[in-house]
């Protein structure tokens, strides 16, 4: 999981890029990226489903992530997992993919990784995919739904012809995208306040022996942040009367140019 | 020195988002000359060569597959990792489609190559003999521009350029085998539950359901008068997250990128993602009864109207 800010809160005007090359976004509020979200209720429902299934949230932050840990606490998220390292604009989704690699395999015993698709911040898309290829997993993207049968997981992603049912029956990470009536579940009262006293395990880089050992990937670096004013003068209209012939009159020139009557 | 795109094909003909990937390429090749190598993964039953030299690539390798099985994604990857290990290319373009944005970042982790998806614009950096990428960032409220060194694997957002139609000269195709995979990926079974319908990119009237819509009926009211004047109906991620419209129809960052002539956006406030979905439409017109509704500011008419009310007097006209 990743913690992103949320951006809904942020007013048009001020996307303003500084001299240091960065927005001030410091008052937005730190949330679950939404693409994770779906991750972490898709693992609680896989939970609800079968009791035996051991569910873990793993980030890579600094202390100020342990907020969205204990939330996932108090969803009945059994452990949480903190790597220890501060993420910025300039990290890559190599860095940070190989760092959850050397997690999933110091946790061990991972039958399926859930993760969002992308991360509203940097934005990359990439992170979940690369996390595949270092595990030598097969990565099924743009996962709506999952659940365990007999024959393994049944994944139902989007794919370019539509809609696919897959059955994967190894290990296998999934990135999540959205779909209708998924949201994340409310945390009780009661979980909400058990969910502070709880332990969250912590890992350094130095902790995860294996974090050398994962094959290190070319990468990109950020070079210069820029917006783009993107502003029409909009006429506003009173009558929806109105609105609507306005709307027929452009569809009209439209058939026009093409012979087409309305 | 070669450029690669990683091409595809619907029914024959090379899709919307390969052409646009080879324009790019042709750009590149302007600042840097390079060889513009056209890839495709094709059975020769479905390759259809017509028009194929007509975007700029200077030659086509076909690696062919067996026209009556599925071609996994493990042996498209390994086929395209012995690409690059024959190759070399120096740059990598992807189509910026679902599997174009999924095959580029697999591929450079195993052939070791830095990668961006979902960009919007690149050059060539004349001091550094580099690439310069520009992509969106913070859901698209701001954009990036990033230093690729190569070999570098891009895919591009669907519809952010314009395609224009080379001289058309003869070009080599050559056809290659299809790697075998190592069976490594453990993938049981596949079975397509629903076809997309490519309606919505070829609509040129567009009426786009936001969340102020409120209830499914009066999706179903939109529908009702799109079929009347002949326009597709589509979705905010909110509209599809309440069900009233399948995942397919969902427009923005993270679903479709359409530019019909005109967009009618119903009850959706204008959020970022979702405007990137709809901004290349010729005309926007919008209805949000708060009047201070991001989509105004993208917007060429607005009305600060209830929803309900424009659907009313469009049924009057329509229906």
């Amino acid at each position: 999981m990743k913690q992103v800010l949320d951006l809904d809160q942020v007013l048009s005007s001020d996307w303003i890029v500084q001299e240091n090359q960065t927005i001030d976004l410091s008052y937005a509020n730190r949330v679950i990226n939404t693409y994770d979200e779906l991750g972490l209720e898709m693992m609680l429902r896989l939970q609800d489903e079968d009791p035996k299934c051991n569910s873990i949230s793993l980030t890579v932050g600094t202390e100020d992530t342990e907020s969205m840990l204990r939330k996932a606490l108090a969803l009945q998220v059994e452990e949480a997992i903190r790597i220890d390292h501060a993420v910025s604009m300039s990290q890559t989704p190599q860095a940070v993919a190989r760092m959850l690699c050397a997690g999933i395999r110091k946790i061990g015993d991972v039958d399926l990784v859930l993760c969002g698709r992308q991360a509203s911040g940097s934005d990359y898309g990439q992170t979940g995919l690369i996390l595949a290829e270092l595990l030598s997993w097969p990565c099924i993207s743009l996962v709506t739904e999952v659940v365990r049968r007999n024959e393994g997981w049944v994944i139902i992603h989007q794919v370019d012809d539509g809609l696919e049912e897959v059955v994967v029956s190894g290990p296998v990470v999934l990135t999540m995208t959205q779909s209708a009536d998924h949201f994340l579940r409310m945390a009780t009262l009661r979980n909400t306040m058990d969910a502070k006293k709880k332990a969250i395990t912590q890992w350094s880089l130095s902790d995860l022996e294996e974090w050398k050992l994962v094959k290190e990937t070319a990468g990109v670096s950020l070079s210069r942040i820029f917006t783009v004013e993107e502003s029409n003068d909009c006429a506003m209209v009173d009558d929806p009367e109105f609105f609507v012939d306005r709307m027929i009159e452009e569809i009209q020139k439209m058939n026009q140019s093409e012979g087409v009557s309305l | 020195m070669t450029i690669g795109v990683v091409g595809e094909m619907r029914d024959g003909k090379l899709t919307q988002e390969t052409i646009e990937a080879i324009c790019r390429a042709v750009h590149v090749k302007e600042q840097l000359k390079m060889t513009i190598e056209l890839v495709l993964m094709e059975s020769r039953e479905n390759f259809d060569s017509p028009w194929i030299d007509r975007w700029g690539a200077d030659r086509v390798i076909v690696y062919e597959r067996d026209h009556s099985e599925r071609l996994e994604m493990e042996a498209k990857l390994s086929t395209l990792e012995a690409y690059v290990r024959v190759t070399k290319p120096l740059a990598l373009l992807f189509a910026g489609s679902i599997q174009g944005q999924e095959l580029a970042p697999r591929l450079a982790t195993r052939t070791s190559a830095s990668c961006l998806v979902d960009c919007t614009a690149v050059k060539v950096d004349p001091v550094d003999q580099e690439l310069l990428v520009t992509k969106p960032i913070y859901g698209g409220n701001a954009y990036g521009e990033y230093s690729a060194p190569f070999p570098c694997y891009l895919s591009f957002r669907a519809k952010s350029i314009a395609v224009e139609v080379k001289k058309e000269v003869p070009i080599s195709i050559q056809w290659r085998m299809i790697e075998k995979t190592n069976e490594k990926v453990a993938v049981v079974s596949h079975r397509l539950l629903s076809a997309a319908t490519y309606d919505l990119e070829d609509k040129k009237i567009l009426f786009v359901c936001g969340r102020g819509l409120q209830k499914l009926e009066n999706i179903k009211r939109v529908e009702a008068i799109a079929s009347r004047v002949g326009a597709g109906v589509a979705g905010t991620k909110k509209a599809i997250e309440n069900g009233w419209l399948p995942l397919e129809t969902m427009v923005g960052q993270t679903g479709k990128i359409l530019a019909p002539e005109l967009c009618v956006v119903l009850g959706a406030s204008g959020a970022t993602p979702f405007v990137h979905g709809v901004k290349n439409a010729k005309k926007i017109m919008s209805v949000n009864k708060d009047q201070e509704a991001r989509i105004f500011e993208v917007s060429d008419l607005g009305s600060a109207d209830d929803c309900e009310s424009v659907i009313e007097a469009m049924e009057r006209k329509f229906v």
